[in-house]
């Protein structure tokens, strides 16, 4: 079955979110820093009058940040709340076939943790990561 | 049909609610046809509603009641004790009933036979049951009957036509009116948004019209809504005066009810929640409280004890005070039953001040009650109630008096939806911290405020107490810095699990309402947020979690009134400063503002009910004096120059004496200081009580005794020069006494005489009190006061309360006869 995604790259990696969690791609204004919550966690945002969660997925999955950050981010919905993924760059939504075979995969102890299946783009295989636990960030070391 | 059953529920539940005031006051007056009426209209409606469901029972009852009552309203009986009694029980059956139905259970039918006989009885065969006494409607005493008489076609009594007019009103779940709120506040966000868009992209004068008009209606829209889940809190009194009979009737007690401040509004939701620890507070005042009406009067009180319900608005809190004039409580004997109990260590009881003694009743597993009685001392203790207020927010404290009574002094915040907070930055990052956590705003380099460092832990010393001082900065880890000159001290409120402690920001902003959402879990993680808002300028912004911080941080100071068992040596000197804190207390506490002559002035707090913003439309101006409309009424308003200029919003101090109201337009609102000097007299100016020393400038302190002095007649110009001291009682426990004549008296060069003290130079006896004044034995001479001018002329010696001078002069000449 083919499904829609949004591709894009964190720590050079290509990578594909599941389009049903995305909500837009957006560009950030200003970030609030907040104090003593997880490193990857870099605060909040506005846009247009809704609060958000900026994530960066590169800090999530334990990587160095890049010096290269997208201006724009994807924003995507977990629960009630919604949150602003600081990636490298946002690609494009693509149409692909999920396949689930992360698991035969050794893909790295911060990868296996947020990634569900790779899915097949015009660049290649890519990741499909599973938003929540990106977002949880466990793979992250704690500030 | 479920929907209908629903609202069938709700209506009449609320009726009965309404009706409750109704049916004491018939029952005080029996004759009174408009209550018999307002009983009537509620059952025929009862049973009108009862056609459309299948509830025969019900219907019968309230079938039987009608009947009864259309036979008083005809004029064929009179409304006795019993029958008042019966149709109260019939009431109580319906309220019992509509739960049966809410519940689903089937309405048990078996036991009100004796109630529809003592309902009949009473009526149409009169004559055989006049002997019934009013125990018959025990249904256990009576055999029930053996058939139901078969039900006559009774003539159908039109409802009156001038059934009082009823507001038209609908019926809302709770969830839909939040929807519809956090609507209207996203619509705000987005509202102010467009308006930063608009802005950014350059003025188009043809965008701005439309985009005011939107303005405009949008903020209407908030204020309806916000009015929407709003209540006078006569809803609460009004099922007040039923549970106080009730309860006063099985007690043998005798008990007077009075309220006031019932226009006072807050969240429904709110006095839903407050309801029945207030319910608990009355019960235990009319079981344990109040005095039998015999020893009473050997008390020489009035046989009739006196329950106050009294409510006011204070910035976004509303007191409540709830008073007796029982017999206090016995502070030994709670002490001893703590003791006996393992509740407190006797080290621990040695060391308490009075007032922590009264405190223990809100200990867990504390009950007074020797015999429990149905009425209280079932276990729910006042640790219930307090855990009650305090998960809305509020808090609870209590005042007694042996012999005099108990009042219990409840703050509840106005709504739950909104919180007012005060914006305060570290670094570039700002914080919302909830207001009502927030006990005084300092400046660091107030004089009064001293430190000193306890291991690694900064202690704060102000006013006698000592707190622990956390720095934000530190806290959050965004810096490091010392507390130092320019930090502001926030001094927070102790609450459940943590005592009281300071809180040292860079800088105090404002404060705004906000309305606060839910945050991430990721953000939640950190746990000292508690949710968060967007402000007007749209920047997002975290509301800290005052108590989670504290923990963190590791403030665990063992609560005197939950933990007294842990009682260490810190907590020792802990006790005593606070025993100084609480002398302390008697030190005015005064508002600095600016008026609209842009002058700085200070004002008495005791006498601000509260700050009121209204609009500039309500203030009227005459040639004759000032006035502003508030909630339809027109009252005095003050300190306006004529060449004032206000803004759209003028801010209003509403200012009491106890009995009149003054509302005071000021400018700007600055900070609330401690006197800590004397205040200076000024002899030539008498709208001012003197000059206070602050931050190193004179200010004027208003006069508020001239202030209502002149709202009511020409003050004539009388200068005090205090000499020597004698000494001077005046009424306890009366505002107008505290705020207005204190003053007066302390500037005429007296001191006030302590609560026990006897032997007193003079003493000041207000009218009401007048023939008690036998009770102040030790006073050389008396002065009268007056609330009535005309009474005052009346009784030749007596003096007008606002009569400035006569007031003055008779404290002058009496101190000159006690010194010569």
């Amino acid at each position: 079955m083919m499904e829609l995604f949004v591709t894009c790259e964190i720590g050079g990696r290509l990578v594909a979110l599941p389009a049903k969690d995305v909500v837009s791609v957006i560009e950030l204004d200003d970030i609030y820093p907040v104090p003593l919550v997880k490193n990857h966690v870099l605060g909040m945002a506005a846009v247009r009058s809704l609060p958000l969660t900026v994530v960066d997925c590169r800090l999530s999955l334990g990587l160095p940040v890049m010096e290269e950050s997208s201006e724009r981010s994807p924003i995507v919905k977990l629960g009630e709340h919604q949150y602003a993924l600081i990636v490298d760059r946002v690609d494009d939504a693509i149409e692909g076939e999920f396949a689930p075979d992360a698991q035969s995969l050794p893909l790295g102890n911060n990868w296996a943790k947020v990634c569900s299946g790779t899915v097949e783009t015009a660049h290649g295989p890519a990741l499909v990561i599973d938003v929540e636990s990106l977002i949880l960030g466990e793979t992250a070391n704690a500030a | 049909m479920d929907d209908l059953l629903a609202d069938f529920i709700a209506e009449t539940r609320e009726m009965l609610e309404a009706i409750g005031g109704e049916i004491v006051a018939w029952e005080a007056d029996p004759a009174d046809m408009a209550r018999v009426n307002s009983i009537f209209r509620f059952i025929h409606t009862v049973k009108g509603n009862c056609g459309f469901f299948d509830f025969p029972h019900l219907a019968r009852l309230s079938h039987i009641a009608e009947d009864t009552l259309g036979e008083v309203r005809a004029g064929k009986r009179q409304a006795d004790r019993a029958l008042v009694d019966a149709v109260l029980a019939a009431i109580d059956r319906i309220g019992a009933m509509i739960d049966q139905v809410e519940a689903g259970e089937p309405v048990d039918t078996d036991q009100d036979e004796a109630l529809f006989k003592a309902l009949r009885s009473l009526g149409p065969e009169r004559e055989q049951a006049t002997n019934n006494p009013p125990e018959a409607l025990l249904p256990s005493v009576l055999p029930p009957l053996a058939a139901s008489e078969p039900e006559a076609e009774v003539s159908h009594e039109a409802v009156a036509p001038t059934a009082a007019p009823l507001a038209r009103s609908i019926r809302l779940p709770v969830p839909l009116l939040d929807r519809v709120m956090s609507g209207v506040s996203d619509l705000v966000l987005a509202r102010n948004d467009l308006s930063r868009t608009m802005f950014k992209a350059g003025a188009n004068p043809q965008l701005e019209g439309p985009f005011d008009r939107l303005s405009a209606i949008l903020n209407e829209l908030r204020d309806a809504v916000t009015k929407m889940r709003m209540q006078r809190i006569e809803a609460l009194y009004n099922s007040m005066p039923r549970l106080v009979r009730d309860l006063s009737h099985e007690l043998g007690k005798e008990v007077q009810i009075a309220f006031e401040g019932g226009d006072v509004e807050l969240d429904r939701e709110v006095i839903e929640m407050i309801r029945d620890p207030i319910t608990h507070i009355v019960r235990n005042a009319i079981d344990h409280g109040l005095e039998s009406p015999d020893a009473r009067q050997l008390a020489q009180k009035p046989r009739a004890g006196r329950l106050t319900f009294l409510a006011r608005q204070a910035g976004n809190r509303i007191i409540l005070t709830i008073s007796d004039d029982g017999a206090g409580l016995d502070v030994d004997r709670i002490a001893r039953k703590a003791l006996d109990t393992g509740l407190i260590s006797a080290g621990a009881l040695q060391n308490m001040t009075q007032q922590q003694k009264v405190d223990l009743i809100f200990l867990p597993g504390l009950s007074t009650a020797d015999a429990v009685s149905a009425i209280s001392g079932r276990g729910v203790g006042m640790d219930v109630v307090r855990a009650n207020i305090e998960k809305v927010g509020g808090t609870i404290k209590v005042y007694t008096k042996r012999g005099r009574g108990t009042e219990f002094e409840l703050q509840i915040p106005l709504t739950l939806s909104i919180i007012s907070a005060l914006m305060v930055s570290v670094g570039k990052m700002r914080f919302a911290v909830p207001l009502s956590g927030v006990e005084e705003i300092l400046q660091c380099n107030t004089k009064d405020i001293e430190y000193t460092n306890i291991g690694d832990c900064l202690m704060f010393t102000f006013r006698g107490q000592r707190v622990p001082c956390l720095a934000l900065g530190k806290e959050i880890g965004a810096n490091n810095e010392p507390v130092g000159q320019t930090h502001k001290i926030l001094l927070m409120r102790g609450a459940a699990g943590v005592g009281p402690f300071a809180l040292a920001v860079e800088k105090v902003l404002n404060n705004e309402d906000l309305v606060i959402k839910p945050i991430s879990p990721a953000i939640m993680d950190a746990g000292i947020y508690s949710g968060s808002s967007l402000l007007d300028d749209g920047r997002p912004i975290l509301m800290l979690d005052i108590q989670a911080l504290a923990m963190r941080a590791g403030i665990a100071l063992e609560d005197k009134a939950t933990e007294p068992n842990a009682q260490t040596a810190q907590g020792l000197a802990h006790l005593k400063e606070q025993e100084e804190a609480g002398e302390e207390q008697e030190r005015r506490r005064l508002l600095i503002f600016t008026g609209y002559d842009g002058r700085q002035r200070a004002m008495s707090m005791p006498l601000i009910m509260r700050i009121d913003e209204l609009p500039r439309s309500t203030i009227k101006r005459e040639e004759s004096g000032d006035h502003v409309v508030v909630n339809g009424e027109l009252r005095q308003l003050c300190a306006l120059p004529c060449d004032a200029v206000m803004p759209e919003k003028v801010k209003l101090l509403r200012l009491s004496d106890g009995d009149n109201l003054l509302y005071y337009a000021v400018q700007d609102l600055h900070e609330v200081i401690a006197l800590t000097g004397v205040v200076t007299p000024v002899p030539d100016d008498t709208s001012i009580e003197g000059l206070i020393l602050h931050e190193g400038s004179a200010l004027p302190l208003v006069d508020g005794f001239s202030l209502f002095a002149n709202s009511h007649m020409e003050a004539p110009i009388a200068a005090v020069v205090p000499r020597g001291k004698p000494v001077c009682k005046i009424p306890q426990n009366d505002p107008w006494s505290a705020r207005m004549l204190r003053p007066l008296v302390e500037a005429a060069g007296y001191r006030i005489a302590a609560e026990d003290e006897r032997a007193v130079d003079v003493a000041i006896v207000l009218d009401h009190e007048i023939s008690a004044t036998n009770e102040i034995s030790g006073a050389s001479s008396y002065l009268h006061i007056f609330s009535d001018p005309n009474e005052a002329v009346a009784s030749q010696k007596g003096i007008f309360r606002y009569d400035r001078t006569r007031l003055i002069c008779a404290l002058r000449d009496l101190r000159k006869r006690e010194s010569a």
